[in-house]
């Protein structure tokens, strides 16, 4: 047989396409003296090595010029070859020692496919470009696309820009009007003198229900879940039994003081006065949150299925990280991913790094938090003194310490968005497409930063089918019957179990999905939102099937988009033109920064809307926060 | 990449790793037997770990609370970062014992009661670190290193055990 292998194995070996190594292993097994120890399988469909030493010590040499079975396995594997796994029969037939491997064009006596067999393209976006080396008037006609289409992007992000500055100094405006209502605290004054945050709000819708004094050294997160409680709790019973998870530091006892008199004017009350039933969020707040500890293991695995941005250029990304562990991770990651990581490790370093004249023009910075000489939020700072633009280049928070650390710090100090730790590569990716939009191609999507503002109507159209396909419908019931809610833990069990059951409304919408072909639903990143979808997909996503997106599953804490939107619209009980507003908001999906954008585009009048939105989205975050160890264990129980 | 989400991981991986971000890590190989990457991390992981833990005995001894908390958020960081869920929990302990705050990181503690409790969780870490080392070890063969072939053979070779 190996003669008859051999001959016919002549024809195309002699001819070029064939790539040296698998013609190399092809002759060798056509060589019988060697057939002890390599050869054909019975059927010929694979090959095996039955002695791996003999093998190692004599045939390689002759054939590969080495004597490194990892690394003939190892190209192996990169030629798709697959290790065919033992079976109880094989084990019997070859011994326990034999390596059997298999590749659907690699079969005996038939070497008519062998050129089929190809090295693998270490990513999809290489295979791209070593496969088709663009023609020369293909690629003109590609850069004056692509110039257009900058320009088009310029003038997009000059319209933000502005948008952006209106909403700093509206926001700015809020929180000192927010920040004078509640001067009597004298902690809140270091809030108001960021752009970004909300803690005014938050504090306006809580203050009805609440005591204030007690919340003026919470986070936004912490006022956001104690909110929460205190919605979920009709009125303050003493600290509920979850509180245990890390909600923390706060003040146990705060939530005995409610003071229903205290009424915040200004925002508290606009929320109240448009008719938002604040207790209508809640429930849905909480399952959002909820669905994102109990990703599906299957669908996760598959998370190298991911389809990877067209990045127009690979992103210049600073990761500032101390942990050499996290470092390596990080950097591995980022370069999965397609970016150009570059890296600093400690808090005077990214500075130095980051303003080194000699250096790239970061497009992002990945700051961790806790740094030796000085932390990241200082650093960020320091580099936003020269750079007043959350958003040029945007730095995102790394950070374990969601929890017990003030969020409202990094957004004070000109971080944009936070990272959980540990984070996960499509965490990652989402992050990185969320903040650079800028520098992806996606055929399909008008530049993501122009859906932030997207209609109102196509905003609610991409929010509600999915929020009524979400496991949300007793969330929607409680909504509609606060006596449903009046008890916390119930509320929570339900909707865990939900979630459970939702799955299945997921699978069809992740069909549905498929046919658009915007995404493979096998890949885990179903996460991955569609491009076209990129704003307003992560969005919908959290706010209607969050199961879908397996990269929560890896956080729990999510990649603390504020703008988990987990109230839609209509649910929030305000339709109309706040609605459509919501809509925008939770399309822009840009987390505490975006929904002050929002609320400043839209008009007026519909303030309350976005502000409502801010604060549930601070409350989702504290949700996130609130569980996350919760999630955590869950995600142990379900591995 | 079609072998990915298929890693092969023992049976008892659960009790060591959360195996979503420990195939996460795997993942990054590329399909490389070797594991260079994968590997080169997990041994790196020791050096890092074995070092914390000598300073967290240190700083005990010297009483320093407030480092004991960045050393068990330091290692919190990295065990977290490869799915080391028992390190990872009990650094969390620790770095809120260090903080002065119950294991929750909700109630005020004593300086003496934190100290005390961490002295009692540093064993336990320690125990539940050595089980996951040894665990990995095996799983990449990191003992037998030396042996080119075996070393390689780890990775693929685990599914037939």
């Amino acid at each position: 047989m190996e003669g008859e292998g051999g001959k016919g194995g002549n024809s195309t070996l002699a001819t070029g396409n064939t790539s040296d190594f698998v013609k190399k292993l092809y002759r060798m097994l056509s060589e019988e003296k060697h057939s002890h120890v390599v050869r054909w399988s019975d059927n010929g469909g694979s090959f095996i090595v039955f002695d791996n030493a003999e093998f190692t010590k004599n045939v390689l040499p002759q054939h590969f010029k080495h004597s490194n079975f990892a690394s003939f396995v190892r190209q192996l594997n990169k030629y798709d070859f697959h290790k065919v796994r033992a079976t109880d029969e094989s084990l019997i037939q070859n011994g326990d020692q034999a390596w059997e491997f298999v590749h659907p064009h690699f079969r005996f006596g038939d070497d008519s496919n062998l050129e089929g067999i190809k090295r693998k393209a270490p990513t999809q976006r290489n295979k791209k470009d070593s496969e088709e080396p663009p023609k020369p008037d293909e690629t003109r006609e590609l850069i004056a696309k692509l110039q257009a289409r900058l320009e088009q992007v310029c003038s997009q992000v000059n319209n933000l820009e502005d948008l952006y500055h209106k909403a700093v100094s509206h926001i700015r405006f809020m929180n000192n009007s927010a920040g004078y209502m509640s001067s009597g605290v004298p902690q809140h004054h270091a809030e108001h003198e960021i752009p970004m945050h909300v803690p005014p709000q938050i504090m306006g819708h809580q203050m009805p229900p609440h005591g204030p004094p007690q919340m003026h050294s919470a986070t936004p997160l912490q006022q956001a879940e104690r909110f929460i409680q205190q919605q979920h709790t009709p009125i303050p019973p003493p600290p509920q039994p979850h509180h245990s998870n890390g909600y923390v530091d706060v003040n146990p006892n705060g939530m005995n003081n409610t003071n229903p008199a205290i009424n915040l004017s200004g925002f508290g009350n606009t929320a109240a006065q448009s008719g938002v039933p604040l207790h209508a969020t809640d429930p849905q707040v909480s399952t959002t949150f909820r669905q994102e500890p109990r990703r599906p293991m299957g669908a996760r695995k598959k998370s190298t299925g991911t389809v990877l941005p067209h990045w127009k250029r690979p992103p210049k990304i600073l990761l500032v990280e101390d942990d050499p562990t996290c470092r390596k991770i990080g950097l591995k990651f980022l370069e999965a991913v397609g970016c150009l990581p570059f890296y600093a490790c400690d808090g005077v370093e990214g500075i130095e790094r980051f303003k080194d004249p000699s250096g790239p023009n970061y497009d992002l910075v990945l700051m961790d938090i806790v740094l030796p000489r000085l932390d990241g939020a200082s650093a960020c700072s320091e580099i936003r003194k020269d750079r007043p633009d959350m958003k040029d280049p945007p730095v995102i928070a790394m950070t374990s310490n969601i929890r017990t650390t003030d969020i409202n710090l990094y957004f004070n100090s000109g971080m944009i968005d936070v990272l959980p730790k540990p984070f996960t590569r499509d965490g990652l990716l989402q992050t990185l497409q969320k903040w650079l939009p800028h520098i992806q191609t996606n055929p399909n999507d008008g530049s993501p930063a122009a859906s932030a503002f997207p209609q109102p109507g196509s905003a609610k159209a991409n929010n509600f089918p999915h929020n009524t396909n979400s496991p949300n419908s007793t969330s929607t019931i409680a909504q509609q019957h606060p006596a449903l809610q009046s008890s916390n833990s119930p509320v929570l069990k339900t909707e865990y179990d939900n979630t459970t059951n939702s799955i299945h409304a997921e699978d069809d919408i992740d069909d549905d999905e498929e046919t658009n072909g915007k995404h493979t639903p096998a890949s885990s990143v179903g996460g991955m939102v569609p491009p076209s979808t990129m704003s307003g997909g992560v969005v919908h996503a959290h706010a209607g099937h969050p199961q879908q997106h397996p990269h929560h599953g890896h956080h729990p804490s999510g990649d603390y988009t504020f703008a988990e939107p987990s109230v839609p619209p209509a649910e929030y009980g305000n339709p109309g033109v706040a609605g459509g507003v919501e809509g925008e908001m939770l399309n822009a999906s840009a987390g505490i920064y975006t929904p002050g954008l929002v609320g400043l585009g839209g008009p007026p009048g519909a303030m309350n809307s976005p502000r409502s939105g801010v604060r549930r989205q601070q409350i989702d975050a504290g949700i996130h926060d609130e569980y996350d160890s919760r999630m955590k264990r869950m995600r142990y129980n379900a591995t | 990449m079609s072998d990915d989400g298929n890693f092969d991981l023992p049976e008892d991986a659960r009790e060591y790793v959360d195996v979503e971000t420990f195939e996460q890590i795997l993942e990054m190989d590329d399909d490389d037997p070797e594991r260079e990457f994968s590997r080169g991390l997990v041994v790196g992981f020791f050096d890092q770990a074995m070092n914390t833990f000598d300073e967290m005995d240190e700083s005990l001894k010297r009483k320093d609370i407030h480092q004991l908390s960045s050393l068990g958020h330091f290692l919190k960081g990295s065990s977290a970062t490869l799915g080391l869920f028992k390190v990872r929990d009990t650094c969390e302990k620790i770095q809120h014992l260090g903080a002065l705050k119950d294991e929750a990181g909700i109630k005020d503690i004593d300086e003496k009661d934190a100290l005390l409790k961490i002295k009692n969780l540093l064993p336990i870490m320690k125990k539940d670190y050595a089980a996951a080392e040894t665990w990995l070890k095996k799983y990449f063969n990191v003992d037998e290193e030396e042996e080119d072939a075996q070393g390689s053979k780890a990775p693929v070779t685990t599914e037939s055990k």
